[in-house]
């Protein structure tokens, strides 16, 4: 199951960025920010023999013992970072990429909304979960940025990733 | 082919609205230009986003340039560009012989003054379609005779 989705923007900040268990959120924020320079490295034309140049879906970016981290990529440089538990052996290379194809569309839905300025953060409406775990996104409503007020204890993203806003509806 | 007509009787209207509201004094006169290209340019990003979903990644300008003349202008003016011209230094000429929004207005010189607000909001379009796949660019249209017409893009190298 996917524990954690990003969408970064062609200037390399997070337009939204949810994981599924909500605590040690920063262990995720921390993890779509390094694999930022493996998801560079694949698309520049110096990794030509590593992924077919053509291609969107950029494939496994790099494992952890616990995690691994999946990438995709559009032609507008926006980037689409997933990272699934490794435990769950059952999740195929055609799901991911049918995960990334749902995330595409529902992002283009997002580009297309008139009261969405490109280049703002994206809040989501709430998801319901296709299968247990399995993060849908439905309906992206855009939102300016707004400040959020941590929970006590929880100090602001030393990475500067500001804290993103509570969903709505639990997992 | 009713749907060509939609866009061409729109964007007629669109030129047609906000020059009339800026004789009346709402927008400041000689703005309308700009907001016609704004408008083209912010419709330019949400298209290039859907219609590049599915499409290959690109491999460099001359790819994304060749994609404009082609599926862009095929899917938005069901044609394509006649002549993609280059220096090679960040300046394309994209020349239409029979541009889709020109063709209705006339087919010499008549009208020539007017045929620049018809063409802002195709000068946005481009820009968006380009500033969405990471290209600044300044984009810019030219007539000499309705309806050829000739848009001039200058890559801005950051």
């Amino acid at each position: 199951m996917a524990v954690c989705v990003a969408v970064i923007a062609k200037e390399n900040y997070p337009l939204y960025i949810r994981s599924a268990p909500t605590e040690n959120e920063l262990k995720f924020h921390y993890m779509v920010h390094t694999s930022l320079d493996v998801v560079d490295e694949k698309i520049s034309a110096m990794g030509k023999a590593l992924v077919d140049q053509r291609e969107l879906y950029l494939g496994l970016l790099y494992p952890t013992e616990d995690y691994k981290v999946y990438g995709y990529v559009t032609n507008s440089k926006v980037k689409f970072v997933m990272v699934v538990d490794s435990s769950n052996t059952a999740l195929r290379d055609n799901e991911i990429r049918s995960m990334f194809r749902k995330l595409h569309n529902s992002y283009t839905d997002v580009m297309c909304n008139p009261f969405y300025n490109p280049g703002d953060r994206i809040q989501s409406s709430g998801s319901d979960a296709a299968e247990p775990g399995f993060p849908v996104i439905t309906t992206w409503i855009p939102t300016c940025e707004k400040r959020m007020g941590g929970r006590p204890g929880h100090g602001p993203c030393p990475l500067g990733f500001p804290r993103m806003p509570r969903p709505l509806t639990a997992w | 082919m009713a749907d060509e007509a939609l866009f061409l009787l729109l964007h007629n209207e669109m030129v047609s609205g906000l020059y009339k509201s800026a004789e009346q004094g709402e927008v400041e006169n000689g703005r309308c230009i700009t907001k016609l290209e704004n408008m083209g340019f912010r419709v330019g990003q949400g298209l290039i986003e859907r219609f590049t979903k599915d499409t290959a990644r690109f491999k460099d300008e001359l790819d994304i340039m060749k994609f404009i003349c082609k599926d862009f202008w095929t899917t938005v003016f069901k044609k394509q560009i006649d002549n993609l011209r280059t220096n090679h230094q960040g300046i394309y000429v994209l020349q239409d012989n029979k541009f889709r929004l020109l063709t209705q207005m006339s087919a010499g010189k008549q009208y020539l003054e007017h045929a620049s607000k018809y063409l802002a909001f195709t000068c946005g379009l481009i820009r968006g379609g380009l500033s969405n796949l990471g290209i600044k660019s300044i984009v810019t249209a030219e007539v000499s005779s309705m309806p050829a017409c000739k848009f001039q893009v200058m890559i801005q190298k950051l």
